[in-house]
């Protein structure tokens, strides 16, 4: 009668186990600031990239504006153009107010995304979506300030020197002070509620 | 029931072949190397797989297959042995799941144009069909 009862009891401890590491996980994963340690939340990522036009654009010249900031390549079918008509469709949510937020697409393949390519890539999903690129080594440090992972896949393609790069699949809100203030996916959160998470960070006067 | 359903039909001398529907694609900007096609197919009476597809739009056509690595890192595959179409079953081809990969484009997709492309069944043999191209952000056949 004994192992029964222990059985029981482990197996409900192992369920209670999971459901915290799942919700830790969806906490840690999907709330913004929650899940990281305040000081971290608080500091905002520093970049120095150059945009599809050629002026250099930093995270200093963007502060005083609300951005929505999308890490992927041009080459990608799929999610990238997924998540950035989930950006479009936000913006479109948002009315006059999407006037006051600045939509950001930064490539993660600097190799291929010439400029001429990223404008007409970025002007494809918005008229104002600026489209940002560097050298390797900037493109990396910018990936590493927001804690966007990404790696060339070994070509597995049959077309010759083809090849994708797996990535992060997360839009950053960047509030005024250019601090991470959400990180959202076309997954997880609507365009009505990524519009009103817009709303309140980019609704008053700046 | 399916089985029933196949059988009389079967009497009837009518049997139904898989069925691919609502073939759509994203537009492309110039120099843009890739593309996907998404569509909906739907099994016909016996089971079937999808092999592979061709098309002159481009210089190689795969198909792939969205997956979600642990670390939240988005990853592209190339779906090995092709993809199971069951018997009576549907199996849509859509955004952030399966994709038939356009990989060197010959030239942009335009919105609006059609782009031929032919699928392979491992039973149902060859099917033409024409993906219809819609705006670069469009999420479904209907997202116009």
């Amino acid at each position: 009668m004994k192992i029964p009862i222990i059985t029981t009891a482990v197996a409900a401890i192992l369920v209670i186990a999971a459901a915290w590491a799942v919700s830790e996980h969806r906490r840690t994963h999907h709330d913004g600031r929650s899940g990281i340690p305040a000081a971290e939340a608080d500091a905002p990522p520093e970049f120095a990239l150059t945009a599809s036009d050629g002026r250099s654009v930093t995270a200093a010249s963007l502060r005083g504006t609300v951005c929505l900031i999308y890490f992927g390549f041009t080459t990608c079918p799929d999610v990238c153009p997924t998540e950035l008509g989930w950006m479009m469709r936000t913006l479109r949510q948002l009315g006059p107010i999407a006037d006051a937020v600045q939509p950001i697409f930064i490539s993660v393949d600097p190799e291929r995304d010439t400029p001429a390519k990223l404008s007409a890539y970025a002007a494809a999903f918005h008229p104002r979506m600026l489209a940002l690129t560097g050298t390797p080594d900037q493109v990396k440090a910018a990936a590493d300030a927001f804690g966007v992972v990404y790696r060339k896949q070994t070509p597995v393609s049959q077309q010759p020197g083809f090849y994708l790069i797996d990535h992060t699949m997360t839009t950053f809100v960047l509030d005024r002070e250019g601090r991470i203030v959400h990180r959202l996916a076309s997954a997880d959160t609507t365009p009505e509620q990524a519009a009103a998470m817009l709303r309140a960070l980019a609704g008053g006067a700046p | 029931m399916r089985v029933i359903l196949a059988m009389f039909l079967g009497a009837l001398g009518i049997a139904a072949e898989v069925s691919v529907a609502e073939v759509w694609s994203r537009a492309t900007v110039p120099g843009q190397e890739a593309g996907a096609i998404f569509a909906r197919i739907t099994g016909g009476d016996v089971d079937d797989r999808l092999l592979g597809a061709a098309s002159e739009a481009a210089a190689t056509v795969e198909l792939h297959e969205h997956a979600m690595g642990q670390d939240g890192v988005g990853q592209m595959r190339e779906i090995a042995g092709g993809l199971a179409i069951p018997a009576g079953g549907r199996v849509d081809l859509k955004p952030r799941s399966y994709h038939i990969m356009l990989i060197g484009l010959r030239a942009p997709l335009a919105k609006g144009a059609t782009v031929p492309v032919t699928l392979r069944f491992e039973r149902a043999g060859a099917q033409r069909i024409e993906a219809l191209v819609l705006d670069p952000w469009a999420m479904a056949f209907d997202d116009r």
